[in-house]
């Protein structure tokens, strides 16, 4: 008979890492299952190599301990080591496709006040996954890759999954498989979310690349031939690197023709003249409302799985620690004769710390600029009176927080001076659903 | 000029070493001042080498990880190493002065759950310093034994502390030395406390001592001329030595005279004839009312320093660790020019785990048995239970609600004047201790 294990957890990414390491602190006898034969190798594109660093986020703020090699989150009072090189990034600059720039901090007012005035310090994802491996492993959990879980039964007093031609048993399962979850498909969980759109992204290592400020992350609006897209440009934590990431949500955009053009036609091209590309990697994932409960038939739900299209790395970090401690505290729980409560507590501070905390149509709305000014005139139009930095920070929640003056008094220029812009603007109000309407109908959530 | 520290922590006992720990993991400059030259000793009489396992406490369900050998703490996601031995307790002994047994806990029923049945685990304390020693060593803390800190100053931006010829200076301070803590004395902490008493403690640790069943801790109340002391007896962590330890809050009670009346003349005598002392530790503690507010001029009280007698060793381990975390994020959310929210965050976390949800007047009355009821009562009352009660390790708990019931119309039937005695316990504790309290005065750090 194959052994039971106390918890599985499906996913090695930050939050089933974290999960498991809980977990097997607390003794559980835990098996971590990741489809990939290698879990420290990245193999897609990926938007979170940054972590957000200068505020309140899932109600910790971030630290680096560069002394001791440890990222911390104080208030929920977990910290573990991640060893890899990093940088420091200062600001955030939005650009227009006319090149106009937006600022969230002034680069070198933060830079002076050292790592007090980042906004966030870009990680090497693969060194992050390395440490967490052996962060795990230093607390026996059995790590078992290349299973892919295909199948999962839950029992009166646990949950089979099977997968990669494996059966594995455990008394709770942690589903910490990535925004395109297939454990929260097949266990019914996205039965009563609703679903926007994919997110399409394709990434490029580059080299060469002359950013015009190199401790700033660049986030450009482009209008492709093909429809438009977002850019990220930021250099990796790893000398002479530098990685670009575009996304869009429409299935009709030629993302590789239009990194092309944003390469050698758009405003920003001059940054890329001496560019090489190194490695490239695509993704697709799948934008659901988020799931409000996060736990079913001894199931837990943590990380993107169960998010809109991502939680953001300190979302997973923290939901997935919090995920590994409560399956711990209702094992015990169970062991002892007492009530049940771990799960609960973990449902309802999925709740509070995410749900209630950040409304996932603001992420979805950053999300839809296309959709409420759809051409590159409209948004040079509208954004090139926002002169003032915001505050520096880097969350897709808050960022817009402090342009909300100066918004207001573009907004009204635009009514005065171009009524037909003002008129998509006032799009902006609509729920995403609505934003989004004709996207969704040319889509289909992946698999 | 002196190096400044982010943090400061006095005393480094399990509340001290957590702090330490959490604000170290952070990344925070943090200094570790200890009295003794040796933290890893443990020179006076300590009953808190045992830890409650099987309820709720502190809001944490404790456990020990034997594959990892990790003490854990679920809900509140902490963990720390500790390797060295242990033995699982599994029931709770009373004994009535003339020998009647009542049970806290079936011992072969909750042997059989194996650790699941345990109410605590016994391990050795000084192991545990050693593991934590390592542990706080790892991650940049620095500490520094043989400091015995006299003098603390707090200024706008900071605390400097001074003893044994040097000063340190830090942005925070965390105080943890203690139940005695002088910190909280000079701070002003204890102005507003009330003074019940002092808890006087002699512990002996053996060999050869034979009780009629392993793995149980057994308590007893001796009577003797002056008054009464509580006694227990409970395993070490290393099998085949005991810890017998007697506590009294009346000054006037010899408990070395005592111990031997517990070892010569009471029904457990035969227990000992085999038994060998190895070392012989005492401590006197201060009872007060505990601190509700434990921050003040960037001064945080954690552990035994702000509570009634003690916090028991969970309550020092949560809040050690819990003080630690939250100066980690007053430090940064200083270092990021946003509101300190996180001091106040601690006091009510202080508030909602301990003021408010363990009520100090119930521990202190579980230490003042003798001062309600007298041999020949206490003889009589528990000698009318016969079945087993709950078993647990919490001295915020009472065992015996429902038997009371069954009891209280033979209590009324046949002896009113122990029952007027008994109800004696509703009387708030300031009352039941008021000519102990006469006798009594408050030591010093």
């Amino acid at each position: 008979m194959a052994k039971r294990y106390d918890v599985i957890v499906v996913g090695a990414g930050p939050a089933g890492f974290l999960a498991a390491r809980a977990a097997g602190e607390n003794g559980l006898e835990v098996a971590l299952l990741e489809r990939k034969s290698d879990p420290t190798v990245m193999d897609r594109a990926c938007l979170q190599t940054l972590i957000s660093a200068n505020e309140y986020y899932f109600g910790n703020l971030f630290q680096y301990n560069a002394r001791d090699k440890r990222i911390c989150f104080s208030s929920d009072g977990f910290s573990f080591k991640y060893d890899g090189s990093y940088l420091n990034m200062y600001s955030v600059a939005a650009y227009t496709p006319s090149g106009h720039k937006i600022e969230h901090g002034d680069v070198n007012a933060q830079k002076k006040k050292g790592d007090s005035g980042r906004v966030g310090i870009a990680l090497d994802k693969e060194a992050l996954f390395r440490c967490l491996l052996e962060e795990v492993k230093a607390c026996s959990v059995e790590v078992i890759p290349g299973i892919n879980v295909q199948k999962v039964t839950p029992s009166a007093d646990g949950v089979v999954v099977e997968g990669s031609g494996q059966s594995f048993e455990g008394r709770y399962l942690i589903a910490a498989d990535g925004v395109n979850s297939r454990v929260a498909r097949v266990m019914g969980f996205n039965e009563d979310r609703y679903y926007y759109c994919n997110l399409y992204a394709l990434s490029y290592y580059l080299s060469g690349v002359e950013l015009p400020e190199p401790e700033q992350v660049a986030l450009v609006w482009a209008y492709g031939k093909s429809g438009a897209f977002r850019c990220f440009i930021m250099p990796r934590p790893i000398k002479g690197e530098y990685y670009l990431l575009v996304i869009t949500v429409d299935p009709r955009v030629n993302l590789e023709a239009g990194v092309d053009y944003f390469m050698t036609e758009a405003a920003c091209a001059p940054w890329f003249k001496k560019a090489k590309k190194l490695r490239a990697y695509s993704a697709v994932c799948n934008c659901y409302s988020p799931i409000t409960v996060p736990y079913k038939n001894r199931v837990l739900v943590a990380g993107d799985a169960g998010a809109t299209q991502e939680i953001e790395n300190n979302g997973a970090m923290i939901s997935g620690w919090k995920s590994g401690q409560a399956v711990s505290t209702a094992v015990q729980e169970e062991n002892l004769g007492l009530e049940v409560t771990g799960i609960n507590r973990y449902a309802s501070w999925w709740q509070e710390a995410f749900i209630k905390a950040y409304p996932h149509e603001l992420y979805m709305t950053g999300m839809s600029m296309a959709y409420i000014l759809p051409t590159a005139e409209d948004i040079n139009y509208v954004y090139g009176h926002i002169k003032k930095p915001g505050h520096a920070c880097w969350n897709p929640y808050t960022a817009s927080n402090s342009l909300r003056e100066d918004m207001a008094k573009a907004v009204a220029i635009t009514q005065r001076e171009r009524p037909d812009i003002y008129q998509k603007l006032q799009r902006k109000s609509l729920h995403p659903k609505e934003l989004l309407a004709e996207i969704t109908k040319i889509s289909k959530p992946v698999q | 000029m002196a190096k400044r520290y982010d943090v400061i922590v006095v005393g480094a006992g399990p509340a001290g070493f957590l702090a330490a720990k959490a604000a170290g993991e952070n990344g925070f400059n943090v200094a570790l001042l200890e009295k003794k030259t040796d933290p890893t000793q443990l020179p006076r009489a300590c009953g808190q080498t045992l830890v409650s396992m099987n309820e709720y406490y502190f809001g944490n369900l404790v456990n020990y990880n034997p594959r990892d050998k990790r003490m854990t703490f679920s809900s509140d996601g902490f963990s720390f190493k500790y390797d060295g031995p242990y033995q699982n307790l599994y029931c709770i002994h009373m004994y009535t002065p003339n020998g009647h047994r009542v049970a806290m806990g079936d011992l072969d029923a909750q042997k059989k759950k194996g650790d699941a049945g345990r109410v605590g685990l016994s391990f050795n304390k000084e192991v545990l310093f050693r593991c934590y020693l390592e542990e706080v060593k790892a991650c940049g803390v620095e500490v520094f034994p043989g400091v015995n800190v006299q003098k603390v100053t707090p200024k706008a931006d900071g605390v400097v502390a001074e003893g044994s010829g040097q000063s340190f200076e830090g942005r925070y301070l965390i105080a943890a030395d203690g139940v005695n803590s002088r910190i909280a004395e000079i701070m002003g902490f204890n102005k507003d406390r009330y003074y019940y008493c002092n808890l006087y403690a002699l512990t002996y640790h053996m060999t050869g001592v034979e009780p009629p069943a392993q793995n149980v801790i057994t308590i007893t109340n001796a009577f003797v001329k002056d008054g009464a002391a509580s006694v227990f007896l409970f395993p070490l962590a290393t099998a085949g030595s005991h810890q017998l330890a007697l506590i009294t809050l009346n000054p006037k009670v010899n408990l070395k005279t005592t111990a031997d009346f517990v070892m010569k003349d009471m029904f457990c005598a035969p227990w000992y004839k085999k038994a060998k002392i190895l070392k012989t530790l005492t401590a006197v503690c201060n009872c007060y009312a505990p601190i509700a507010e434990p921050y003040k001029d960037r001064v945080l009280l954690a552990g035994d320093v702000g509570s009634t007698q003690e916090l028991e060793i969970t309550g020092a381990m949560v809040s050690g660790w819990k003080a630690g975390q939250f100066v980690s994020t007053a430090l940064q959310e200083e270092n990021l020019g946003l509101p300190v929210t996180a001091t106040k965050q601690y006091v009510d976390w202080w508030n909602q785990a301990y003021i408010k949800t363990y009520d100090h007047e119930i521990y202190m009355k579980g230490m003042a048995r003798s001062l309600i009821l007298d041999e020949e009562a206490s003889n009589y009352f528990f000698g009318l239970i016969n079945e087993t009660l709950p078993a647990m390790w919490n001295p915020y708990s009472s065992p015996t609600g429902a038997v009371l019931q069954r009891i209280m119309p033979v209590l009324m039937k046949e002896r009113p004047d122990v029952l007027q005695k008994l109800q004696r316990g509703a009387l708030p504790f300031a009352q039941i201790i008021a000519n102990i309290t006469k006798i009594s005065k408050p030591v010093s750090g």
